[in-house]
């Protein structure tokens, strides 16, 4: 297993180093001069000058990445010019958020989706089944943003009942939180309860329909212990994979979410500072979604080991 | 089980519906105000009801973001300029008229003959930090804005402190919009001890000015938190107990936050606050200004000869072809007053004897035919992604004179590249400039060769530059606004260096408790926050 992590590790840094250099690339490449983007674009030569100096365009562009390399080896992802303050102070304050909102999310979507997708399956071809495959397939087709503003105009406009906008931790306000935090998560988590159900739906049908079950239901166990301890475990591999998936999406996928309820997060952040050109910025957020979903897949990988003993011995 | 499916299919689809009207604004019976005549007056309430209803914490939301607090050299769009206002005062203000009028200076004066700008400033004013707003702290101020390389008052050559409380601007050569130049664009004052102690970037995110409100926090993308100076030099002011600035990147979430009464006043305007505002019954605050504006239009390329906008007669076609009035009439709601030169309506350099080019699409073709474009061209249009609606409506128009215009939407980096100094375009912009009633430093910044704006795509012809120099130099008010006049006609009837849509004064949306705001209300770069106050 060691051997099996190590290497994982390994093919996660070539991975990170790969992104980082065409994240490095693109950041250049994309349309805009981006000194005109960080003063706009009244400004005088002299101006230009002083901030194309300062912003070290006047060094070759390989020399740049090298430093840039350098610098976050040392944990420096460089200075934001749109912000004027170190990148890595904004991803303090931001990636918590975003984490947050999609923890929730994952946690939430997970754990619905599972019992829903259980039900359906052990309730095959029932009302139950329709009513959840039904469900599962509006909110696999809803737009989040359609979802999140739908909920905000109802919940917030109209009924007044939740906040329209912001973000507080539990830990500042607690009843605040969690009234600012429902619209958000209920909106991120709609579409990955779908797919989830419907993952869960037809991995179990396919589980329960194997020699194993049949034998343990022979032996005279009650469906509720034939589910859980025989079924379920087996029928989660499909669903590990899909979770472990779904980090990519808190990290830089909520950017929508975001911006709808006025979230200072990492998805709102990256979105910005695409539109505003801030390479460093830019940078640093592609590669911390490329760190996290890295993370997450080597979790991924160590669970299917946890889940499925033939992956380990394999 | 087939019926019941359809059963759960049909109570789901009703469902949406009802949540869609539910939500939708078409319900809504509230009265629709009118706002054909534009302009909603501030209240004018006695200082005696504000007195009685001190206190509370005003919510501004904005769909801008700021880069730049506490910087003057630093402080880029209008939005920043009025965002900082409750810290930052400036050293003059432009009352009702559109005059320059001391504010954070006693008096000014200034003296043609010894090309001198001389500034009084006001006893016992102190920095939120507690060290004095002297003579030395604005000399310094003046000195960094220069400094960070902005070119609005490169006229001043050297700054003498005469005593603690008087300052002599000695200038290089006679500029009759210096006062303009330094007191208001360069004289945000901020201080200079927190400046030296903490360095540029700390001043940019950490405001420490003179104003109403001293500077609590800004949570970037989120919002600035301002909160009352009670040693305030004004007796008496702030009426509020602080302010907060809110940063919402979605109108969707402001509209619905507005609804939901969580904000009180609405900073940014577009047409989707316009129709959801007029549904709530409640209509924009603003006035047409003569100064401190937002001209639009379009600038077609005039000084490159490959180009069939080098032909005078190409561009004095295309402003035929467009209907400038009628676009303007369009976003009249948003604060749009037609102009047919690059002066707002109304100004003192306003000049009536422009005859323009009006809607006239026979004229168009002939000056198209004449210019050797009987069958028109192919031409490409640029303009910000976020605006183009108005570039298709100006397609449209040009289409029916056999000019097929390609419109290529552009991000706010490369239009900044394309018009700033180093750029150049290929076709037609979509031009917003500055609209001031004393235009001449502004036409310096696009038509001549020191400017710094749209210059690299635009003719700058000598006779201009002439008339330029003659304006700002000018040593008497009625000789600056003569030559004005005059530039403001050369530079549309004679040149047609761009076609002018119209002049846009700023515009916000407050609550109905919410009173004597005035966001933008003087000049676009401005506010009064020391003034508003919140009804209980």
């Amino acid at each position: 297993m060691a051997y099996f992590i190590a290497k994982r590790l390994m093919q996660s840094v070539v991975v990170i180093f790969i992104v980082s250099l065409f994240t490095f690339l693109l950041a250049y490449l994309m349309p805009g001069d981006p000194v005109y983007a960080m003063l706009g674009g009244d400004i005088t030569q002299e101006q230009y000058d002083m901030a194309y100096k300062e912003m070290n365009l006047d060094k070759p562009i390989y020399l740049r990445y090298v430093n840039w390399c350098a610098d976050l080896i040392k944990g420096d992802f460089g200075k934001s010019y749109k912000y004027r303050m170190p990148v890595i102070d904004l991803i303090k304050t931001r990636l918590p958020v975003t984490m947050y909102l999609g923890g929730l999310s994952i946690i939430i979507s997970t754990a619905v989706g599972i019992l829903f997708g259980i039900l359906a399956a052990t309730k095959r071809g029932k009302i139950l089944d329709t009513v959840i495959t039904f469900l599962a397939n509006l909110g696999a087709v809803m737009p989040l943003f359609w979802l999140a503003v739908l909920g905000m105009s109802l919940f917030a406009m109209h009924l007044k009942w939740l906040p329209s906008y912001g973000f507080t931790f539990p830990t500042e306000d607690f009843v605040k939180s969690v009234r600012q935090t429902i619209l958000p998560v209920i909106a991120l988590s709609v579409g990955a309860i779908a797919s989830t159900t419907r993952q869960m739906r037809s991995s179990m049908l396919e589980v329960i329909q194997q020699d194993y079950i049949r034998t343990a239901r022979a032996k005279g166990l009650k469906e509720s212990r034939v589910i859980s301890k025989h079924a379920l475990k087996n029928a989660l591999i499909p669903i590990v994979t899909l979770t472990g998936m779904s980090f990519r999406n808190v990290v830089s996928g909520s950017a929508s979410i975001e911006i709808i309820f006025s979230i200072a997060g990492t998805g709102q952040l990256l979105v910005t500072s695409v539109l505003s050109k801030d390479v460093a910025t830019t940078q640093a957020c592609i590669l911390i979604v490329a760190i996290v979903v890295s993370i997450a897949n080597l979790i991924v990988d160590i669970s299917y080991g946890y889940l499925d003993p033939r992956i380990r011995i394999q | 089980m087939r019926t019941f499916r359809k059963g759960i299919s049909l109570v789901v689809i009703a469902f949406l519906l009802f949540l869609t009207f539910a939500c939708s604004d078409s319900g809504s019976s509230a009265k629709t105000p009118d706002t054909t005549d534009a302009a909603a007056l501030p209240s004018s309430t006695t200082t005696a009801t504000a007195e009685a209803n001190r206190g509370g914490v005003l919510r501004v939301a904005f769909n801008a973001t700021a880069n730049c607090l506490g910087y003057p050299g630093g402080l880029a769009t209008f939005h920043e300029y009025q965002m900082v206002e409750p810290v930052v005062e400036s050293l003059g203000r432009y009352d009702e008229s559109g005059a320059l009028i001391p504010y954070l200076a006693e008096s000014f004066e200034t003296d043609a003959d010894a090309l001198t700008l001389t500034i009084h400033l006001r006893k016992d004013v102190t920095f939120h930090d507690g060290t004095a707003c002297d003579a030395e702290a604005v000399k310094w101020n003046l000195e960094e804005f220069k400094a960070s390389g902005r070119s609005e008052i490169n006229a001043v050559a050297d700054i003498l402190v005469k005593d603690p409380l008087t300052l002599v601007l000695q200038l290089s050569k006679w500029n009759n919009s210096i006062a303009d130049a330094v007191l208001f664009t360069a004289g945000r004052i901020v201080s200079p001890t927190y400046f030296k102690a903490n360095g540029k970037d700390a001043a940019i995110a950490n405001p420490v000015g003179t104003g109403p409100f001293k500077f609590v926090e800004w949570e970037r993308d989120v919002k600035i938190v301002y909160e009352k100076f009670d040693d305030f030099r004004i007796e008496g002011q702030p009426y509020l107990d602080g302010i907060e600035v809110i940063f919402m990147p979605d109108i969707t979430t402001i509209i619905s936050a507005m609804r939901a009464g969580e904000i009180d006043v609405i900073g940014t305007v577009n047409g989707t606050v316009v129709s959801a505002m007029e549904v709530d019954g409640l209509a924009p605050i603003s006035r047409p200004l003569t100064s401190g504006t937002v001209m639009f239009g379009v600038m077609p390329t005039s000084n490159d000869p490959s180009l069939p906008f080098y032909d005078l007669k190409v561009r004095q076609a295309i402003s035929h072809a467009i209907d400038a009035k009628a676009i303007a009439e369009m976003y009249k709601s948003q604060g749009w007053a037609y102009s047919n030169q690059w002066t707002p309506p109304g100004s003192w350099s306003y000049n009536d004897e422009t005859v323009g080019y009006p809607y006239d699409v026979q004229k168009a073709k002939k000056l198209l035919a004449e210019a050797g474009y009987p069958d028109g061209f192919s031409c490409k249009g640029y303009v910000n992604s976020g605006d183009v609606k108005l570039m298709e409506i100006t397609q449209a128009y040009l289409a029916e004179v056999g000019i097929d215009m390609e419109i290529i939407p552009l991000e706010s980096a490369k239009e900044n590249e394309m018009t700033g100094i180093n750029g150049t375009w290929d076709g037609i912009l979509r031009w917003a400039g500055r609209g001031e009633a004393d235009i001449a430093p502004v036409y310096a910044r696009t038509l001549t060769d020191a400017g710094v704006r749209c210059v690299g795509g635009v003719l700058h012809p000598k006779d201009v530059k002439e008339l330029i120099d003659a304006a700002i130099g000018a040593k008497t008010f009625e000789e600056k606004v003569k030559i004005s006049k005059e530039l403001s006609k050369k530079v549309i009837d004679d040149y047609c260096l761009l076609v002018p849509y119209a002049s846009v004064s700023s515009q916000f949306y407050a609550a109905e408790k919410v009173h004597e705001t005035h966001l933008g209300y003087y000049h676009i770069s401005s506010w009064t926050p020391e003034l508003a106050w919140i009804e209980k």
